[in-house]
């Protein structure tokens, strides 16, 4: 698939670069148990909610420097899912996402700041159909964990955000969807093997 | 069954044919709703919410011509008919309103076993739970279902009228009786 094709090497070059920084914790979205859900209004009257099914992640945390912290998303824009098939096939299309031509939806962020309660700030730019916008999530921090099993250390986040889909060129259906669409995203991160844990 | 009114109450008379005007319009409005682009997602989702009224209402209305028929009874049969075309009409009449009950529900089931959790939203705005959820399985079964029985309705009423204007040719009073108080 061309979209893992693409998304593969950008990953292997982040976990590569985890070496780079000693003391920098590497962790790898885990698709199986995160998920990457947005959600539209629909006249103030209803809403919807889909989700993407595919997608990789990592995020590099710096302890000693969580303002260091570098978050890169990609996001198999064909596998967006609406509890519809003529929905799927609408955000598919060119008005939309236009998969075809833009397979791939991507995240990356450009600073990181802790507030209080565990919350923090994920600013970044979001690329959808090519055009790309900054992106503020909120995320918190929901758990930590070592995995017993693997000794693997894991850490909940949960992360919302907020878009306008017309500054991404889709502006079709006005009326009926919000150009606004809520973002959240639940992430069990895992430290990636191979990561350099001092 | 009969009791000798001369013609059907007024009320009958009026949600008799309220009821066929309604069903005619959702009938119709089933076949242009369905076959509208998703383009024009605002306007399908206006249309099927327009169905999904009309459909209510009609409910409404025929549970309350049975309540009616039960109170007031209906006009004795024309003599002139003979006794197996009056137990035909009589039967036709059952089916007939065993489908005004049934294609309504079977149409909220539609909807409500729908994909995609689409509320029903009674002239637009006034939501009408779902005692079930969205369920692909049920959903696949009841689509058809809703619209055989639409089609059987639409089939059975046009009948029912044809057989009304013929006895009508004939000088039968079938048809005056239910489109005004008789002299």
């Amino acid at each position: 698939m061309t979209v893992r094709a693409r998304i593969l090497p950008l990953l292997a070059l982040l976990l590569g670069g985890a070496t780079a920084a000693p003391g920098v914790l590497m962790y790898r979205l885990d698709p199986a148990t995160s998920s990457i859900a947005f959600s539209v209004d629909h006249l103030g009257l209803f809403t919807t909610e889909g989700y993407f099914a595919h997608f990789t992640g990592a995020l590099d945390v710096d302890p000693a420097a969580p303002e260091r912290t570098k978050v890169e998303v990609a996001v198999d824009a064909d596998s967006i899912f609406v509890p519809w098939p003529e929905g799927i096939a609408k955000l598919r299309s060119p008005t939309y996402f236009d998969t075809a031509e833009h397979p791939a939806v991507r995240f990356t962020s450009t600073a990181v700041t802790s507030g209080a309660g565990g919350h923090y700030q994920i600013v970044g730019n979001l690329e959808i159909r090519s055009i790309t916008h900054p992106l503020t999530l909120d995320a918190t921090l929901t758990g930590r964990a070592t995995d017993p099993a693997t000794n693997v250390q894991t850490a909940d986040l949960m992360a919302v955000g907020q878009l306008s889909r017309a500054a991404y060129g889709m502006t079709a259906d006005h009326i009926f969807i919000s150009d606004s669409v809520k973002l959240r995203i639940r992430a069990h991160i895992a430290l990636a093997p191979g990561a350099h844990v001092d | 069954m009969s009791i000798d009114a001369p013609s059907w109450s007024r009320a009958q008379r009026r949600l008799h044919w309220t009821t066929a005007a309604l069903v005619a319009t959702g009938f119709a409005l089933a076949w242009i709703m369905v076959g509208v682009s998703t383009d024009d997602l605002l306007l399908k989702f206006l249309l099927y919410q327009l169905h999904k009224t009309i459909g209510l209402i009609v409910l409404a209305l025929v549970l309350l011509r049975l309540l009616l028929r039960g109170l007031r009874r209906r006009p004795a049969h024309d003599a002139r008919i003979p006794p197996a075309l009056q137990t035909a009409a009589a039967g036709m009449q059952v089916c007939l309103y065993g489908l005004l009950l049934a294609v309504p529900v079977l149409g909220y089931l539609v909807a409500a076993t729908a994909p995609g959790g689409i509320p029903t939203l009674f002239l637009g705005f006034l939501r009408v739970p779902h005692i079930v959820g969205a369920d692909p399985a049920w959903f696949a079964a009841l689509r058809p279902a809703h619209r055989l029985a639409a089609i059987a309705l639409v089939v059975l009423a046009s009948g029912h009228a044809l057989v009304a204007l013929y006895h009508h040719g004939r000088g039968s009073p079938v048809l005056t009786r239910m489109w005004r108080r008789a002299a």
